[in-house]
């Protein structure tokens, strides 16, 4: 009897525990675990700027980083370093300095924090950061950046409508990081470094924010020197994904949303350009620093939150006026015809798009890795498939991807553009071009 | 004390039962149905559902009696046995019965819904890539091309409607996570995957549909109630415009004071958007229904069906316009 009982009792005990763990497990929230710290950089910290075709079969998936080790030990990139060799008491520094700066996953930020709201203890310190930030502010934001652009980087429509809000700019970003965790975390890692469970095992690999640098840009690289982005340009890479990569289309999530995407991913990509300038910098040219690294990683920070804020403020590229809206299928033709020519010549597509992109090369691209100009006889293209964005793409080029930026007459853009979209349906090629590109088995070209 | 362990047992399949019988209160249970066939399907739903039921509750009670009539009495012996025939004919002889009357029944409802011999002529034709974690939607700007009154046309406007569906055309117009169709409109979906196995399901129209690598396949259905409207207006001041729809050539066309020009050339200055009940019942869902990788719970997409062909048209002639965007103003035309 009494055997029984204590079997009954320790299944009640059990049954007891698994109820707590099921009524523990659903919990709302999307927080990362405030203990959380973003993690110091590991990977090696690369300048490429290779032109070099290379004939090569892509790395075994999941190999990133043991791929972009062994292509450094060929001297394949311009510069490497690795974060190993920084002095540690160095690193310490910047960590912290980072750490001021940026916050954590659970807390975000893009300045250091209002002393009001520092745990007790370090309000001091708290104030000291500030000052020195502000100190640091009128030198290196530059005078056209105003206090409402930066606000604008980093704060979504929705927060901004709500009276309650104390500080928008952190509220943005906290709910950044949230959807960031659920959406974006498990490809682009925490700190954004496209190194998430998943990143290595999609190719291409899911961008690595912490350069500065993206690829599709609705202003040009001459306009913009930092070749930043502006805000809206990646809440339309959310909106619509990217096509032909693992990059999904988030357009189903309320606009507010994205904008709080975009701004944490502005947040990760400052704090891993700050991150990695330092980095160069301590291993290359020390003495730049002097002796106050702190003060260098405040001044970085501030000349990029700058970058970001100016690239978000310019117009985009106004393309000229599409001279063919009203064009017979002739003039049509006529256009792409002299696309067609502009492709094969002038405008050297053919060197990297070889036969049309079917047979394109691989290139190490900013971060390292293998890409190759695109396919154009498929009928997806990465950056948007609106002539607009074909024209934004060859006037400013990929500069991450070693497409360059063609300074073509008004006419001459529209006539690549229009051979460009017409290129992968035979049908809407004229005969000569057709023939030319989709050559009959036995014919030359 | 042992009998402790039927009562506890018989609680919680009653718990689990009431619970059941419960679900519909909060809001868990079969969306609305809005297809035609629907309907049919749901009677195969409840019909299977009520026998289901009768018999696990058959079984749960005997077993649950069992636990408490035959718990350990102490000394007593077990009886051995080698079965019963006749009973086990009953048990085998029931169910197949059951499972025969079931097959039966179906047949007509499956064939309405999957035989591509039985599907009817489209009037719209959408193709569906399945990808992770996205569903890439394609749409002819003329649907008219699969369209066919006679049968004798049917094997040959499918081939053409599938090549279609495999080779895109420069005119398609490109939607993510959208499907748009209008109200009793016969729809054909092509359904394909660029990576691995997906489930394209639309629970609203009852409609499922595994996507296989490599192949093709048609999907249809007609939906008899709408939940969205098109409605374009002038960009600078917000007022609606007045749109004309000539129903042969399926054009629309922005009226003005000064005559009429296509909405297709029109979106840099006017702003189409849909229009909606808000209501969270009529957010028809997409649903990838097969585990297809990490993001595979975030594979979803919105069903959008339109009031009337003019709306469907005007959506899909708006997008076709924004899709063509050469200018500033009209790469802000869509979101």
């Amino acid at each position: 009897m009494h055997r029984q009982a204590t079997t009954l009792s320790r299944s009640l005990v059990v049954a007891a525990g698994l109820v707590v763990i099921f009524l523990a497990g659903c919990d709302d929230s999307n927080r990362y675990p405030a203990a959380l710290r973003y993690p110091e950089r590991a990977d090696l910290v690369l300048k490429t700027e290779n032109t070099t075709d290379y004939r090569v079969a892509l790395p075994p998936p999941g190999k990133l980083d043991e791929a972009i080790r062994e292509a450094a030990d060929k001297k394949l990139f311009q510069v490497v370093v690795d974060p190993k060799d920084i002095d540690r008491k160095d690193r310490a520094e910047l960590t912290k300095a980072l750490e001021e700066l940026f916050g954590t996953p659970a807390a975000p930020s893009i300045a250091p924090i209002e002393p009001t709201r520092a745990p007790r203890g370090k309000r001091e310190e708290a104030e000291e950061n500030l000052k020195l930030y502000e100190s640091l502010l009128s030198e290196n934001l530059g005078e056209d950046i105003s206090d409402d652009d930066i606000t604008y980087l980093v704060t979504d429509s929705d927060t901004l409508n709500k009276l309650t809000v104390v500080d928008p700019r952190s509220t943005t970003l906290a709910k950044g990081s949230e959807l960031y965790r659920r959406h974006c975390m498990h490809c682009h890692g925490v700190a954004g470094d496209g190194r998430g469970p998943t990143g290595a095992w999609v190719d291409p690999h899911p961008r690595d924010y912490r350069q500065g640098v993206f690829k599709f840009l609705s202003t040009t690289k001459a306009a913009i020197a930092s070749g930043k982005p502006r805000k809206e340009d990646l809440i339309r890479t959310l909106e619509k994904g990217i096509d032909g990569t693992s990059m999904p289309a988030f357009g189903l999530l309320p606009r507010h949303e994205l904008e709080q995407l975009a701004s944490y991913v502005i947040h990760l990509s400052l704090r891993g350009e700050v991150e990695y300038d330092t980095l160069m910098v301590l291993a290359r040219d020390k003495n730049q620093i002097g002796d106050d690294l702190k003060k260098f990683v405040y001044q970085r920070a501030i000349q990029y939150t700058g970058q970001w804020a100016r690239a978000s403020k310019m117009e985009p590229n106004r393309p000229a006026a599409y001279p063919y809206s009203s064009a017979t299928p002739e003039e049509m033709h006529e256009s792409i015809s002299r696309g067609y020519k502009l492709f094969i010549g002038k405008a050297e597509c053919l060197k990297c798009h070889m036969d049309y992109g079917r047979q394109s090369a691989y290139r190490y691209d900013a971060w390292g890795t293998l890409v190759r100009a695109r396919n154009l006889t498929e009928t997806n293209y990465r950056g948007g498939r609106r002539p607009i964005d074909i024209y934004w793409r060859i006037s400013g080029g990929i500069p991450p991807s070693g497409m360059p930026a063609h300074a073509l007459a008004d006419q001459e853009m529209w006539d690549l553009v229009n051979f460009v979209q017409a290129l992968p349906y035979p049908g809407m090629l004229p005969d000569d071009v057709k023939h030319k590109v989709y050559p009959s088995p036995g014919e030359k070209h | 004390m042992q009998k402790g362990w039927s009562i506890f047992f018989g609680v919680i399949l009653l718990a689990t039962f009431l619970i059941w019988f419960a679900a519909p209160f909060f809001g868990w249970w079969l969306p609305e149905n809005i297809s035609t066939f629907g309907g049919g399907v749901d009677n195969l739903f409840y019909a299977i559902l009520g026998l289901t039921t009768f018999f696990f509750v058959l079984t749960e009670v005997v077993l649950v009696y069992a636990m408490w009539k035959f718990v350990d009495r102490g000394g007593e012996k077990s009886v051995y046995t080698h079965g019963n025939h006749t009973l086990e004919l009953v048990w085998t002889a029931i169910p197949a019965a059951l499972l025969l009357g079931i097959a039966i029944a179906q047949i007509g409802v499956w064939e309405k819904i999957k035989y591509q011999s039985r599907m009817p002529a489209p009037d719209l034709t959408v193709s569906v890539l399945a990808r992770q974690w996205e569903w890439r939607m394609r749409y002819p700007l003329d649907n008219q091309q699969f369209h066919y009154e006679d049968e004798d046309q049917k094997a040959a406007s499918n081939l053409k409607s599938r090549l279609w569906a495999e080779n895109p055309n420069f005119d398609d117009v490109h939607a993510i996570n959208e499907l748009h169709v209008w109200k009793n409109a016969n729809v054909k979906l092509w359904i394909r995957t660029l990576d691995v196995l997906h489930s394209f399901t639309l629970p609203n129209l009852r409609l499922k549909q595994d996507t296989l690598p490599g192949k093709t396949i048609p999907m249809w259905f007609n939906a008899e109630k709408s939940n969205c409207e098109f409605v374009v207006r002038e960009r600078s001041t917000g007022k609606p415009v007045t749109l004309a729809f000539n129903s042969k050539t399926k054009l629309v066309e922005v009226v003005t004071p000064s005559g009429r020009e296509p909405l297709e050339a029109r979106v840099a200055d006017l702003k189409g958007e849909l229009e909606t009940s808000g209501n969270k019942a009529d957010n028809w869902e997409i649903a990838c229904q097969e585990l297809c990788g990490s993001r595979h719970y975030a594979m979803r997409g919105r069903l959008y069906v339109h009031a009337d062909e003019k709306s469907y048209y005007a959506w899909l002639q708006y997008s076709r316009g924004a899709q063509k965007a050469t200018s500033l103003e009209a790469a802000v035309s869509m979101r």
